[in-house]
């Protein structure tokens, strides 16, 4: 089966994990993004770093449910109609569709707050790889990791 | 835009992404707790804010929308997402 090349990534302490870098493109965003990739979360999420990173006024945008994440709380703000892009290994790209994906805007905007949150990464949940039937492989010790679709 | 600049883009991530991670344990030497820019395996600059380093980065003339930005946790600090 065709393969998206991940890397193995620090993210805190001694671990590393399954990182891949895709194109967003949406109304507002046209990026490269580098995201987690995290079987165990719901949605597909851009963190609160890479929205300031945007210059997207972040305080207008504390609506949309709340989610709790890594001990901090959230507004999922949702921004529709995304397409993510990945280069695969044959050096094509694969295009994948999701209907929205969610901005992690803090409950609080602080100093504090933006300075606890910003190690928070975005993510690539289980809402993207359901939706473009992509699967992981990770294997921690022989360090190998790649998406299959 | 067209595909082969998306790709030239997604290359360019992806090594500095490589990067990031094959010097991380140096970069946290240097830059720990700070988030830090980068761009063709260079630290553009580093802040404590992602606000003030778009603008020490913006005024090199960098467009941010390209630049690579990461955070470097202190040691100490860890979290389950």
């Amino acid at each position: 089966m065709p393969r998206i090349p991940c890397s193995l990534r620090a993210l805190v302490g001694e671990r590393y994990f399954p990182f891949v870098t895709y194109f967003l493109t949406s109304p507002h965003i046209n990026k490269p993004i580098d995201a987690i990739v995290d079987t165990g979360s719901p949605y597909t999420v851009l963190s609160t770093n890479e929205i300031l990173g945007t210059r997207m006024p972040i305080r207008t945008m504390q609506r949309g449910e709340m989610v709790s994440l890594a001990g901090f709380r959230f507004f999922r703000y949702p921004i529709n109609n995304v397409t993510l892009k990945f280069k695969t290994e044959t050096g094509e790209l694969f295009t994948g569709k999701l209907a929205v994906i969610y901005a992690l805007i803090p409950t609080k905007i602080d100093k504090n707050t933006l300075n606890d949150v910003k190690n928070i990464p975005n993510i690539i949940g289980h809402d993207f790889m359901e939706e473009n039937g992509l699967s992981l492989y990770f294997n921690p010790r022989g360090k190998i990791v790649y998406l299959e679709y | 835009m067209q595909d082969s600049e998306i790709l030239e883009i997604l290359k360019i991530a992806e090594e500095d992404g490589k990067w990031f991670s094959e010097k991380y344990e140096e970069l946290r030497t240097k830059y720990e707790g700070k988030v830090v820019a980068i761009k063709n395996k260079n630290v553009l600059g580093d802040a404590n804010s992602v606000d003030e380093l778009l603008d020490k980065v913006g005024k090199k003339g960098e467009d941010v929308a390209y630049v690579l930005i990461e955070t470097i946790p202190p040691k100490d600090v860890s979290f389950i997402l």
